[in-house]
C-alpha cells in the first residue's frame, strides 16, 4: 500500500505520533469508553448501560439549551471576529506611523488570564457601578442588566470573548494581506481599476485562504470555550448561558454523571469533526492559486 | 485623490484607530490602575487613577508569589514544551505535506482531530497515565502533556506552510544525495521561521495561562505563574483583587515582550504558505 | 532509511536529555521525615500559620500545603480519588457527595480519635456522621446565616430590628420609601440564592419536622408537599415582586453586593459568618450588626447554624497516623483560635474565639433558640435548587416550580 517514497518519510512522523498518541489520543479514547457506562466518576461500581446515555441526550432540555448557546457563540464569533479582524488588518496594513504599536495594542488582551478578564468584564457589566451603565445613565438611557438578564446574558458574554480574541483574526489577515504581490495591484491600476474594484477583485479573492483558516480556528475556539463562560456566569442565570463545555463539566463533576458527560463530549467531538471537515472542503475549493 | 489628501486621510485614519484602540484598551486600563490601588481606593474609586499610586502592591506580590522563581518555572516548561512541539510537528508536517496519498491524508486528519476535545474529559485517564509513568509532580509530566496537546494545531499550521515551499528545492537536494532529514534541516527549516514564530506565540499564550494542568500534575512546590496567581487569597473568603491584578500585570510582561519581539517575523511572512496551501 | 531512523532517534534522545536536565532541578527528597500533604481551600489560609507551628514543634514531619479555589478543589479531589492519589488531609463538606466518598472508601473514620471527639460540642458532629455512625470529618467552624444590617442607617431611619416577618417586610418598605435599597444580594453567584431560604428553614421546616430532610433522602417526602418550604419560596418571590432587592442582582457578584453594602448603598444583606471578614476588609464607615431572619409570628423561632464540613484524612494515606495527628492539631484550641479569629463560633467546647460585634449580636439574639443545620441535598440537587431560584428571580418560573424541580432531581438522584 505504501510506496517506497512513503516509507522514507515515515520515520519523520514517529516522534509526533508518539507524544500525541500516548498523551492525547489514549486518554481521549479511554474516556470515550465511559459513555457506554453509568460511571459516576467516583465509585468503581461501573456497569454497562449501552446507548442509554445517548437516549437521555435526546430528551435532555438542558442539552438543547447548551447546543443553542454554543451555536450562537459560533455564529457571533465567526461573523463579528472576522469583520473586526479584517477591518483592523486592512487599516493596520497601511503604512501608518505607529503601526507596530497599534498592532500590539490590539493584541495584548490575548495574553491576559481568564480570571482577570471575567472579573473586569463583570465589573464593566455591573448594573449599579459598571462603567457601561454609568455611561448609559449619563446620556439619559435606561440601565441594562447585561449578564443578569437571561435573555441577553449570552450575547454579552460572547462580546467579552470577542474583545479578547479578535486580534488573532487580525494577525492572520495581516499575514494574508502581506502575501498579495504588489504587481497585481500595480497592474490593476494601469488598467484603470479604482480602489473599490481592486479591493473586491484582488484583495478579497487572495484572502480566501486566510479566511478559511480563521473560520476553522474560530469555530473550534468557540466550540471549546469554557473558562470565560464558567467564570463570568457559571452557565447562569439559571441555565441561560450554558454551553456544551460547561454542561459537560457540570454533568461530570457536580451531577456525578461521568458516563453521561462523556456521551455529550463524544457528541461534541463528532460535531466539531464534521463541521471542520465540511468547512475545510467547502472553503478550499474557492481558494485562488497564486 | 491627490497625495496631500491621501496623507491627511491616512493621518485621520491613524487617529481614529488610536481612539478605538484606547476605548478597546479600557479594560486593560482598569487592570493596571486596580493593580496599583490600595484596597480602600479600589472600593471607593473604581475607575479613576490610583490615589495614591501604590507601587508597593507589585513588590508585595513579587515576594508572596515568588515571581522570579515562578516565572522561571513557567518559562522553562513553556520553552521545552514548545521546542518539542515545533520540532516534532514540523517533522510530521514535512512528511504529510510532501506525500499526498490516502495514508498521509488520513494522518493529517488524525492529527487535527486532537484539537476538538475539551480537556476536562480526558483528565482522569491522563492522571492515571502520568502516575503510571511515575511522572507526577515532575516537569516531564506536564511537558509531555503540553506536547501531546500542542501537536494538532502546530501540525496544521506547518503542513499548510510547507506546501508552499516549491518541491523543486527538495528534489534538487535529493539529487545531491541528502537524506530526508538533511533536506529538512537545510531547506525546509529556514523557510519555516515565520510559521515557527506564530506557533511559539500561540502555544506560549496557551501554556502560560493554563491553570488546570499544573494544578493537577505539578503539585504545590512547583507553582507556575498562573497557579500562584489563583491561589492568591487572603484570610477571608474573597480575593484581594488589587493583589491579583498586580500579579497578573507581572505575569503579562513576558508574553507581551515576546509578541513585541516577534512582530517582525510574525506578521510579514507568517502564513504566507499556509494561505496558499 | 536506516540513517533517517538514527537521526530521529538522536532527536528524541536530545529531547530526553533536555527534559532530564530540566528535571535535574528537583530538590533531593529528605530522608527520614514523614511527608504529609494537605490541601487548603479559599478562605482557609490562616491554617498555613497553624501548619507552620505544627512543623516547628514536630521536626520529623514535613507538610506540603497546596492552596486552591474551592471550585477547582472539588474537581481535583475527584480526579485524585479516581487515581488513588489523594492528599493526606483535605477539606470535605457535609453533602451527599462526601457521603459517597466515604462509601467508596476514600475517607477515614475518625470516630476512633476519642480525645478529639470528646471535645466536640453536642450536636456538632451530627452532620458529619453517616447513617452507620462513621465520623468522616472534624468541623473547623460553626457557620450562622443571618441578615447583616447597617446599624447607623437603621437608627437614622427609625427602624428597629424586626422580630417577625411582617416587621421585616415593613422595614423593607420603609427603606424603599426613603429611596434606599433595602436588600442587596449577589445573585450571579448561585450559592447566594440559598441565604434567605436557609435563614427560614429552621423555623418553618426543621423545627416542625426534624426528620423531614432524612425522609426526603429516603424518598418518602417531597419539597413541594411541605407547607414550610412552599411558604419560604413564596415569601422569597414576594420580596422579589416588591422590588426589595438591588436591581440587576442576577448580574451582581457576591463581592460586588458586599461592596454595595459596605459603601452604605443598601440597608441589609443576607449572608453567613464567612462574609464578616470580607465586610471588615472593605472598611465600612458604619457599625455593622446582624439579626436572624425572622419567620412568622406563629412560628416558634429557630436559628440557622450549621457545620458545613471540615477536614478529614485520606483512608488510603500511607501515613495515616501522622495525618490524624496533624488534623488533631488543626482543630486543637491552639489551631482553631488562629483560624477562627473574626470568623464564627467554634464547634469545640474548649476553644474561645474573639468574634466581630455583628456575630456576637446574632448569637445574643438567638440565645435559647434550637439550632438547625442548612439543608442536606441528594447528589446534584443543590445545583438544581440554586439555578431554579435564579430562574425564579428572572421571572421565568414560580416559587412552586423551584420545589418541583428539586423533587424531580432528588428522584433522579435516588434512582441511581
Amino acid at each position: 500500500m505504501l510506496s517506497r517514497e512513503d516509507t522514507r518519510f515515515l520515520p519523520l512522523l514517529i516522534p509526533a505520533l508518539l507524544f500525541y498518541g500516548v498523551f492525547l489520543v489514549y486518554p481521549m479514547m479511554s474516556t470515550f469508553f465511559y459513555c457506554l457506562t453509568n460511571y459516576s466518576g467516583l465509585s468503581n461500581n461501573i456497569s454497562f448501560v449501552g446507548l442509554k446515555n445517548f437516549a437521555t441526550l435526546v430528551r435532555d432540555g438542558g442539552f438543547r439549551i447548551a447546543i443553542r448557546n454554543t451555536l450562537i457563540f459560533v455564529v457571533m464569533d465567526i461573523v463579528i471576529q472576522n469583520a473586526l479582524g479584517l477591518t483592523a488588518a486592512l487599516i493596520l496594513d497601511m503604512n501608518l506611523k505607529t503601526t507596530n504599536m497599534l498592532r500590539t495594542v490590539f493584541f495584548v488582551p490575548v495574553v491576559i488570564a481568564p480570571i482577570v478578564i471575567s472579573f473586569i468584564w463583570t465589573y464593566i457589566y455591573n448594573y449599579d457601578v459598571g462603567i457601561a451603565n454609568l455611561i448609559l445613565s449619563r446620556v439619559g438611557l435606561p440601565r441594562i442588566d447585561f449578564i443578569g438578564n437571561p435573555g441577553s446574558a449570552i450575547y454579552f458574554v460572547i462580546l467579552s470573548g470577542i474583545w479578547q480574541w479578535f486580534s488573532y483574526r487580525m494577525v492572520i489577515y495581516l499575514a494574508g494581506l502581506q502575501t498579495i504581490p504588489r504587481e497585481l495591484y500595480e497592474a490593476a491600476v494601469t488598467d484603470g481599476a479604482n480602489s473599490l474594484y481592486r479591493f473586491f477583485h484582488i484583495t478579497i479573492p487572495m484572502l480566501v485562504p486566510a479566511f478559511t483558516i480563521n473560520i476553522i480556528l474560530c469555530t473550534i475556539g468557540a466550540l471549546k470555550q469554557f473558562d470565560l463562560v464558567f467564570m463570568m456566569t457559571g452557565g447562569g442565570p439559571g441555565y441561560s448561558t450554558e454551553v456544551m463545555t460547561t454542561k459537560i463539566y457540570r454533568e461530570a463533576f457536580t451531577q456525578q454523571n461521568m458516563g453521561y458527560a462523556t456521551a455529550i463530549g463524544l457528541f461534541l467531538f463528532l460535531a466539531i469533526l464534521l463541521v471542520t471537515v465540511a468547512q475545510y472542503s467547502l472553503l478550499r475549493r474557492r481558494e485562488v492559486e497564486a | 485623490m491627490n497625495a496631500r489628501g491621501r496623507r491627511i486621510g491616512k493621518a485621520a485614519l491613524e487617529i481614529c484607530a488610536w481612539l478605538v484602540g484606547l476605548v478597546y484598551l479600557f479594560p486593560l486600563y482598569l487592570e493596571f490602575t486596580i493593580a496599583l490601588k490600595t484596597q480602600e481606593d479600589f472600593k471607593q474609586n473604581l475607575y479613576g487613577l490610583p490615589r495614591p499610586f501604590t507601587f508597593s502592591n507589585l513588590s508585595v506580590v513579587w515576594k508572596r508569589m515568588h515571581v522570579p522563581a515562578v516565572t522561571l518555572r513557567s518559562l522553562l516548561i513553556a520553552a521545552v514544551s514548545i521546542a518539542g512541539i515545533v520540532l516534532f510537528s514540523s517533522l510530521a508536517a514535512y512528511a504529510i505535506a510532501r506525500r499526498n496519498n490516502r495514508f498521509y491524508r488520513a494522518m493529517y486528519v488524525f492529527f487535527i482531530a486532537g484539537m476538538m476535545v475539551p480537556f476536562q474529559l480526558s483528565m482522569i485517564p491522563l492522571y492515571k497515565l502520568i502516575r503510571w509513568f511515575g511522572m507526577m509532580s515532575s516537569y516531564q509530566g506536564v511537558i509531555c502533556i503540553y506536547i501531546g496537546s500542542g501537536i494538532s494545531l502546530a501540525t496544521m499550521i506547518f503542513t499548510g506552510f510547507i506546501r508552499t515551499i516549491p518541491r523543486e528545492l527538495d528534489e534538487s537536494a535529493m539529487m545531491d544525495g541528502c537524506t530526508k532529514l538533511r533536506t529538512y534541516s537545510t531547506i525546509i527549516l529556514p523557510f519555516l521561521a515565520p510559521a515557527v514564530i506564530s506557533v511559539i506565540v500561540f502555544m506560549g499564550v496557551y501554556i502560560w495561562n493554563d491553570l488546570l494542568t499544573p494544578l493537577l500534575f505539578l503539585g504545590s512546590k512547583k507553582a507556575t505563574i498562573i497557579t500562584a496567581l489563583y491561589s492568591f487569597r487572603g484570610a477571608t473568603y474573597t480575593t484581594d483583587w488589587t493583589m491579583v491584578f498586580a500579579g497578573s500585570v507581572l505575569a503579562m510582561i513576558p508574553l507581551t515582550t515576546l509578541f513585541l519581539f516577534s512582530q517582525r517575523y510574525f506578521i510579514k511572512g507568517m502564513m504566507a504558505g499556509a494561505l496558499k496551501g | 532509511m536506516k540513517r533517517a531512523f538514527s537521526h530521529v532517534l538522536i532527536l528524541v534522545l536530545l529531547f530526553g536529555g533536555m527534559t532530564a536536565y530540566a528535571t535535574g532541578q528537583k530538590e533531593p527528597a529528605p530522608q527520614k521525615s514523614v511527608h504529609l500533604s494537605l490541601i487548603l481551600i479559599t478562605g482557609h489560609d490562616p491554617f498555613q500559620a497553624v501548619v507552620d507551628n505544627y512543623v516547628k514543634a514536630n521536626p520529623g514531619v514535613t507538610v506540603d500545603v497546596q492552596n486552591m479555589p474551592t471550585e477547582q478543589f472539588k474537581t481535583i479531589i475527584k480526579t485524585k480519588f479516581a487515581a488513588d492519589d489523594a492528599p493526606d488531609v483535605f477539606p470535605i463538606f457535609n453533602d451527599d457527595e462526601s457521603v459517597s466518598y466515604v462509601k467508596n472508601g476514600y475517607v477515614a473514620d475518625l470516630s476512633g480519635m476519642s480525645d478529639v471527639v470528646s471535645r466536640l460540642k453536642t450536636g456538632a458532629d451530627s452532620t458529619l456522621r453517616t447513617d452507620t455512625g462513621v465520623l468522616f470529618a472534624f468541623p473547623v467552624e460553626m457557620q450562622l446565616i443571618f441578615m447583616y444590617y447597617n446599624k447607623d442607617m437603621f437608627k437614622a431611619k427609625g427602624v428597629s430590628i424586626p422580630k417577625t416577618w411582617d416587621d421585616f417586610v415593613a422595614a423593607c418598605k420603609t427603606f424603599m420609601d426613603k429611596g434606599i435599597t433595602p436588600i442587596t444580594i449577589g445573585h450571579k453567584d448561585t450559592w447566594t440564592t440559598q441565604m434567605i431560604p436557609y435563614g427560614l428553614t429552621p423555623a418553618k421546616v426543621h423545627n416542625k419536622d426534624p426528620k423531614f430532610q432524612k425522609d426526603v433522602l429516603k424518598g418518602l417526602k417531597k419539597y413541594a408537599d411541605n407547607a414550610g418550604w412552599v411558604d419560604i419560596m413564596s415569601k422569597y418571590e414576594y420580596l422579589l415582586g416588591q422590588g426589595f432587592f438591588n436591581k440587576g442582582s442576577l448580574g451582581t457578584s457576591f463581592e460586588q453586593s458586599l461592596q454595595m453594602f459596605a459603601n452604605g448603598d443598601a440597608a441589609m444583606t443576607p449572608n453567613g459568618t464567612w462574609a464578616m471578614g470580607t465586610i471588615n476588609d472593605m472598611k465600612p464607615a458604619f457599625a455593622v450588626g446582624g439579626f436572624p431572619i425572622p419567620a412568622d409570628k406563629a412560628d416558634a423561632p429557630a436559628a440557622s447554624a450549621s457545620i458545613n464540613g471540615g477536614y478529614t484524612v485520606y483512608a488510603k494515606s500511607k501515613n495515616i497516623d501522622s495525618a490524624k495527628k496533624l488534623l488533631a492539631y488543626m482543630v486543637s484550641p491552639a489551631g482553631l483560635s488562629i483560624y477562627l479569629k473574626d470568623k464564627g463560633p467554634a464547634p469545640f467546647k474548649d476553644v474561645n474565639v474573639s468574634l466581630a460585634p455583628a456575630i456576637n449580636e446574632v448569637i445574643d439574639l438567638e440565645k435559647g433558640m434550637p439550632l438547625y443545620n442548612f439543608d442536606n441535598w441528594a447528589i446534584g440537587v443543590q445545583e438544581v435548587f440554586m439555578k431554579s431560584i435564579q430562574e425564579m428571580i428572572a421571572g421565568q418560573i414560580h416559587a412552586i416550580d423551584v420545589l418541583k424541580a428539586c423533587d424531580e432531581a432528588t428522584k433522579k438522584a435516588l434512582n441511581r
